[in-house]
């Protein structure tokens, strides 16, 4: 998935809406880009290069620029040790079926308890690359679906420059601040956050307020929980809130509020967010 | 003709027609707007036969609730109003209309009280409705601010901006939803 070069049209299916968009992978030594290029409407091109998402939006000319993007993949983020996870998840393999005319294994992986989601990937039996990926609830509803209708391996693509001028007004940067030492954290989590582990630590501005956001990033492997931490306002809406696939829980505790978002359920958002505790 | 629309006028304001009467005499009245002259006419008549005082509504008071009721936030509604919004939307275009004319109705009904002087009616009516603007004005400013707040740390966190480039074409607060029962 990482050492090959591979393009294709992926559909991506999620809150109730279908995009399609072509994907290219490019991998050259130790390094890697990605590439989507939308089909439809609102036009973008997407590159993720060296740890960085830029997404320039065609018709506005607005350009997103995500330095620190959660994500590792556009199509399925995947744990680097599987086996590491055999205490939060159990893997079973499925019968062979055919995604975009090849040939694929389908694996499931089955959470343990009610704090993550379940996924069924199909893996390409000829190169191990992941061609298709659903998401489910707990009640086992489809949450989300991302399918090759078509894929080449090729043994060589080009890497692309992203467009350097760029107006800097236009750009929305995310991330900037380079992240933090987990130690400058004044907040702790308690417990190992059911089965999450820490990835970074960051400051971030949001733009509505000058103070800064501290935005703590988990991840069980396959989902990623971030963990936001700001100075209360007056308008704080506090419980659960749900877009789509995404909960969030926000609590007040002292003069912040914690905000606990991911594509997890509820619980794990609700006791996340619970578990936080300042040093 | 004009003593049709104004028995339909007595009618409405009698509160004896039906449905479908009802949607057209709406219909009537949007298309010609001077008709509803005639109905504040009989509606003060109405009330001063029954010995009842009355304050007679600018003509453009209606308009002014509907366009109010048009533009309130409809936003980060609960599952429960979500679901009681569909039902009302089901009744259709006409009957909404209806429903927002009716509670037009009853809101002037609620401000009639004593016509003696227009300057001492009009003064409260200016405060209120200053208040009003005020806390409106708040309460979107409040509600805008959250959905800021939500959208800068969906950025921060999903993909969805990237494959699905909704984060800058969709207002979030239109499909958040705050639930406690959700998976």
């Amino acid at each position: 998935m990482k050492t090959l070069n591979y393009q294709g049209t992926v559909a991506f299916f999620k809150n109730g809406r279908l995009d399609t968009m072509k994907h290219t992978h490019v991998a050259d030594q130790k390094i890697e880009q990605e590439r989507l290029l939308s089909l439809n409407s609102p036009m973008r091109e997407v590159i993720r290069d060296a740890g960085t998402i830029s997404c320039i939006f065609n018709k506005s000319k607005k350009v997103i620029v995500n330095h620190r993007p959660v994500s590792r993949s556009f199509i399925v983020d995947l744990p680097i040790d599987f086996s590491a996870l055999n205490t939060i998840y159990r893997y079973s393999l499925g019968e062979e079926e055919f995604v975009a005319m090849r040939s694929s294994q389908t694996v499931f992986i089955k959470p343990v308890d009610q704090y993550r989601y379940p996924r069924k990937i199909w893996i390409d039996r000829e190169y191990f690359l992941p061609l298709k990926v659903e998401v489910y609830n707990l009640a086992g509803e489809t949450l989300e679906q991302v399918v090759y209708t078509d894929i080449q391996v090729v043994d060589t693509l080009k890497f692309v420059k992203v467009e350097k001028n760029l107006d800097d007004t236009n750009i929305t940067h995310i991330h900037l601040q380079e992240t933090d030492a987990l130690e400058k954290m004044d907040f702790i989590l308690d417990e190992q956050a059911i089965g999450f582990h820490l990835v970074f630590f960051t400051r971030m501005d949001t733009g509505i307020s000058d103070k800064k956001v501290d935005h703590l990033l988990l991840s069980d492997g396959f989902s990623s929980v971030s963990v936001y931490r700001e100075v209360k306002s007056d308008d704080t809406q506090l419980g659960v809130q749900t877009l789509g696939t995404v909960n969030s829980f926000t609590r007040i505790a002292e003069d912040y509020q914690i905000t606990a978002m991911g594509d997890v359920p509820v619980k794990a958002v609700e006791e996340i967010a619970q578990g936080i505790a300042f040093q | 003709m004009n003593k049709e629309i104004n028995q339909k006028i007595s009618q409405f304001l009698d509160d004896e027609l039906d449905h479908a009467e009802l949607d057209d005499f709406l219909l009537k009245i949007k298309q010609q707007p001077q008709l509803k002259n005639t109905m504040n006419r009989y509606y003060a008549i109405s009330h001063l036969l029954s010995g009842k005082d009355v304050l007679i509504a600018d003509v453009g008071f209606l308009d002014k609730v509907g366009q109010e009721i048009e533009q309130e936030p409809y936003h980060f509604l609960s599952k429960r109003s979500i679901k009681r919004s569909i039902k009302l939307r089901s009744f259709g275009f006409w009957s909404k209309a209806s429903v927002a004319m009716v509670a037009s109705f009853a809101i002037i009904a609620a401000i009639v009280s004593q016509q003696i002087n227009v300057t001492t009616i009009q003064a409260p009516q200016i405060l209120v409705k200053n208040k009003s603007i005020k806390e409106g004005t708040a309460i979107k400013t409040a509600k805008s601010s959250q959905h800021e707040r939500f959208k800068a740390y969906l950025q921060a966190h999903s993909d969805d901006i990237y494959t699905h480039g909704s984060l800058s074409y969709q207002p979030l607060a239109r499909v958040v939803n705050f639930s406690s029962n959700n998976n």
